[in-house]
């Protein structure tokens, strides 16, 4: 959101359209981005359970992005899809647009985008896209804005299209995920730490110890070298 | 570490050998994670796997091929440049995929691999499934496991797709030894079908801050566990008491509280000290990935679920703001030896 705020200031985007799948508390968050800047907002309405598919959420989002002339889509990496990483790219595979993930700046120039893209090892790769494009902007790298109190009374005129998920994925001729969540579970304990028990005190005493003998690390420590 | 669980693989389809290809290899050299793959795709009952190189040099990509244990190695050749963004390795890996008649696809769970894996996904029609622990062929299709929750949870997935798509999540499971392949084989790598709509310009190395992490022999980690950055000097002293260096979990870089270049992990930094102190770190694989060559692991969280005491050879369950400032009183009053 901060970073197609961003855009806009910059002159090359016209028009922020926030974009979110979720049941009615999501309606929350879509005012939130409108506080924030947005122009307007698109709420596609459904249950909880529906997110936990990652095709489907990417299908019906894909059927909304051209419908709604977005030039360039920016999309959160993990967040809106516990974590599977992977809405953006489903959304930019199946409209075959130009797609790049863990972006941590974008500038736009002679008509296509410059993105930087986060690397293992704090090594960046700069990548050139054309439009129309999505990228999936790293956690991070925007400090998104406050809404001020003025941000807040606008947003209530501004529009909140609403459109029902499941229509929406009708529409695009989508009917099953082909993913499914199966179960959550516990993971299968490994071997596991010794505990040490004892008052903050004496647990850290008896951790120093151990320090030494398991670590071998002399203490007092030797004088800070190297750094 | 946390083992990779690996189940009883039943084969119900019973006839054709199921296919997989891993993406092994990229340019000349071995990555750690392409053995990785094939480590993930053997335990797949039934398999047979073809590793996968992509290259612009046929000769670099048959060296890499000719290190990967597995019954072929597919080295694709593309156009300079052609196979370095998601899109170019979508498309090859696309049209490999389609003529091996494969059941699944596997990449690597890295900066490369979850670009492209979603891309791919789409392209067969289905979604993928990322950062996994587990695989196995079920009666429906491929079963994977993913940690979620910071690694609290196990998530099983099922993708009904062919191929399947699926990251695999580096450190879940051992790597092969690199061997000689049954056969090599090398082809052109496909492009899409429209041309490129991206290109990769340049790489950029790390920005010069301080690298002592990486050679560092004592470590003091901290997460989000730690409160906030306030906070931080409590560990500073710690780590300078124990003559070691401070780093984090990426909730605390992301957060700002400290900077990137700090963050250890499979998106961070990889170190190796004698001595590594976790303070409030919950124990995600990405994390575990960036410190499991250390020596000695403590780990201090105040809850007693969190994965990292798994990874840790001692712990203490309490509040790091009361049992960092103690242990590093403990550490400067220890009698010298």
């Amino acid at each position: 959101m901060e970073a197609a705020l961003r855009a806009r200031e910059e002159g090359w985007v016209e028009e922020v359209v926030a974009i979110t799948a979720g049941p009615a508390e999501a309606a929350q968050g879509l005012r939130t981005t409108l506080a924030m800047g947005a122009d307007r907002a698109v709420h596609l309405r459904c249950d909880r359970g529906d997110l936990a598919d990652p095709f489907a959420v990417a299908a019906a989002l894909a059927q909304v992005v051209p419908e709604q002339d977005a030039g360039v889509v920016f999309a959160g990496l993990l967040a809106e899809d516990s974590g599977h990483g992977q809405v953006g790219g489903l959304v930019a595979g199946r409209l075959g647009r130009a797609w790049a993930s863990a972006v941590t700046a974008v500038r736009f120039e002679d008509g296509r985008l410059l993105v930087e893209r986060e690397l293992e090892g704090s090594r960046a790769a700069v990548v050139e896209l054309s439009l129309p494009a999505v990228v999936a902007v790293q956690t991070g790298s925007n400090t998104p804005r406050y809404a001020g109190l003025r941000g807040i009374m606008a947003a209530r005129r501004k529009p909140v299209v609403e459109l029902d998920f499941v229509e929406t994925l009708r529409r695009a001729g989508v009917s099953s995920g082909g993913f499914r969540r199966v179960l959550l579970r516990r993971p299968e304990r490994a071997a596991r730490a010794e505990i040490l028990s004892g008052s903050p005190e004496e647990a850290a005493r008896e951790l120093a110890v151990r320090i030494r003998t398991g670590a071998g690390i002399s203490l007092p420590a030797e004088p800070r070298t190297g750094a | 570490m946390p083992e990779a669980v690996s189940a009883p693989g039943a084969n119900p389809t019973g006839g054709r050998r199921r296919r997989v290809l891993a993406l092994a290899a990229r340019g000349g050299a071995l990555p750690e994670s392409g053995l990785e793959l094939l480590a993930a795709a053997s335990r797949l009952d039934g398999a047979e796997t073809a590793a996968v190189v992509l290259a612009d040099d046929e000769a670099a990509g048959r060296r890499a091929a000719a290190l990967l244990p597995a019954a072929e190695a597919l080295v694709l050749v593309g156009a300079p440049g052609a196979l370095a963004t998601a899109e170019g390795a979508a498309s090859a890996l696309h049209r490999a995929a389609e003529e091996a008649d494969a059941d699944l696809v596997l990449l690597p769970h890295d900066s490369f691999g979850w670009d492209a894996a979603p891309l791919l996904a789409a392209r067969c029609g289905g979604a993928a499934a990322t950062a996994c622990t587990a695989l196995r062929f079920g009666p429906e299709g491929l079963e994977a496991e993913r940690r979620v929750f910071s690694g609290k949870f196990v998530q099983e997935v099922r993708l009904d797709g062919r191929p399947a798509v699926a990251t695999v999540e580096p450190g879940a499971f051992p790597p092969l030894e690199p061997g000689p392949p049954g056969a090599v084989r090398a082809g052109k790598a496909a492009a899409p079908p429209g041309g490129l709509l991206s290109r990769l310009v340049e790489i950029r190395d790390a920005p010069g801050g301080e690298a002592d992490l990486p050679a560092a022999r004592v470590v003091v980690a901290a997460g989000r566990g730690i409160g906030g950055p306030e906070n931080l000097p409590l560990l500073e002293e710690l780590a300078a008491a124990l003559g070691g260096v401070v780093g984090a979990s990426r909730a605390v870089t992301d957060a700002g509280w400290l900077p990137h270049d700090r963050q250890i992990g499979s998106s961070g930094v990889i170190v190796n000290p004698k001595l590594y102190v976790a303070c409030g770190i919950s124990g995600a694989i990405q994390h575990l990935v960036g410190m499991r060559g250390s020596g000695f692991v403590a780990a201090i969280n105040k809850d007693a679920e969190a994965p990292i005491f798994e990874a840790a050879d001692v712990g203490i369950v309490g509040d790091v703001l009361e049992v960092v400032p103690a242990l590093t009183r403990a550490v400067r009053e220890a009698p010298a030896g």
